[in-house]
């Protein structure tokens, strides 16, 4: 598209425009929530998980542990309160949600199960043997409390 | 901000005497090339991937180029320039750099990539995605990464530990890096287009050309131009203009070989080569 706006040089510059993708959905794990869709991540790094809530239709936030509304102001900083309700429709409690990959600081990477995942992935008669040890394991164990 | 406050005109000199090429391994050599890749950079936030050029970031940052901004690896920038294998406990946080945030910094410029190249061409196009035809593909490599926005928009220089036809090919596969000839076809857009150094095993090449076609800019302590030549799949232009002139690489001081063994004491240097 065109600049609407001249540059320095009184030429109205050529710019590259991307229309927004609109998710159907968004799933975005939290170290803490309320029942009210505020949700807080105690990591490092947020990357783009409120951006990803903003564009969906659908949005869900999953938590490690389920707080009172009004209660992650002593979980964290203000500033660690990620996502307001504005941008969620329901709320899922699912410790262990992120596993096997990092939720710090509840808990870091698990290298073995990934290490175990890799060899499984690689073999079809490991990969039924893994799947129906973990995944019905998760199944059995799956609870979740939704708003 | 600047931590080094005024420039010091003497800073950056190699003060210390050179040290004989054959007490340096060309692992070292190939450090201090990628350090020099960094020089009068100022702050901004060098990006190093690999072995090597990691060295050469913080061999830099506490020699000659204090002002760099370095990152931990996840989430922070560092206020200190610990070994490489260091441990979380001994990176002192300065700032926090979210993933999100480093595209804001790179858009401004203030970032000098070193990135790995599967292939670098004669205009420095660089490829880390697919050997062969995209359909049907020889090898699936790490894909395309930020390489076409990076080379767009701040400087980006290229490490290529092992120089053969394969990695210096008259074309890529598959163009990630943008090099001079494709970002002359962007017109304005590619103005911030800035493709620096390659440093290889084997020497340091620049684009400081008329059509910026890559130049052999100096040459590793034991390496013969011939050599050079014919482990590149094209026409390479020469520093000076003919084979004599092409200059040596200089060879690390005695302190910045002190602080790269600090940096990696298990030497893991000398295994990013070919041995």
């Amino acid at each position: 598209m065109t600049s609407p706006y001249p540059g320095p040089d009184g030429v109205h510059e050529e710019l590259v425009a991307a229309p927004a993708i609109p998710l159907d959905a968004a799933f975005v794990h939290m170290n803490r929530a309320d029942s009210h869709g505020n949700g807080q991540c105690l990591g490092p790094d947020p990357f783009f998980d409120d951006v990803f809530l903003g564009a969906a239709k659908k949005r869900y936030v999953t938590t490690e542990r389920l707080v009172e509304p009004g209660g992650l102001g002593e979980e964290g900083p203000v500033q660690s309160i990620l996502v307001h309700r504005l941008l969620v429709d329901a709320v899922v409690v699912t410790p262990g949600g992120a596993h096997f990959t990092s939720c710090a600081p509840d808990y870091d990477r698990d290298e073995e199960f990934q290490r175990a995942y890799v060899k499984a992935a690689g073999d079809a008669g490991a990969w039924d043997e893994f799947s129906s040890r973990y995944q019905s394991l998760v199944r059995a164990g799956a609870k979740g409390s939704s708003r | 901000m600047s931590i080094s406050g005024d420039r010091d005109a003497t800073r950056g000199e190699v003060t210390a005497a050179e040290v004989t090429a054959a007490e340096a391994t060309r692992a070292e050599v190939c450090a201090v090339a990628c350090a020099e890749v960094f020089r009068g950079n100022g702050e901004v936030l060098a990006s190093p991937f690999g072995t090597v050029p990691s060295l050469g970031a913080r061999l830099a940052r506490l020699t000659f180029e204090p002002d760099l901004v370095l990152t931990d690896g996840e989430a922070a920038l560092m206020a200190n320039t610990p070994p490489l294998a260091a441990g979380r406990d001994e990176m002192v946080v300065e700032a926090w750099m979210p993933y999100r945030r480093v595209f804001d910094l790179l858009w401004s410029g203030r970032r000098h990539i070193m990135m790995m190249a599967s292939q670098v061409d004669r205009y420095g196009n660089q490829n880390l995605s697919v050997i062969g035809d995209w359909f049907r593909p020889k090898a699936q490599l790490i894909g395309a990464r930020g390489a076409p926005g990076n080379s767009l928009n701040h400087p980006t220089s290229y490490w290529v530990p092992n120089h053969s036809k394969r990695t210096f090919v008259e074309h890529v596969d598959m163009v990630c890096g943008v090099g001079y000839d494709r970002a002359a076809e962007l017109g304005p857009a590619g103005r911030f287009h800035d493709v620096r150094f390659v440093v290889s095993n084997l020497g340091v090449f620049d684009f400081d050309t008329p059509d910026h076609a890559m130049r052999v800019r100096s040459i590793h302590p034991g390496v013969n131009i011939d050599e050079v030549v014919e482990a590149t799949g094209f026409e390479l232009e020469l520093a000076g203009g003919s084979p004599v002139a092409i200059p040596q690489t200089r060879t690390p001081t005695s302190g910045e070989l002190e602080l790269l063994q600090v940096l990696d004491p298990g030497g893991t240097r000398d295994r990013e080569l070919p041995q």
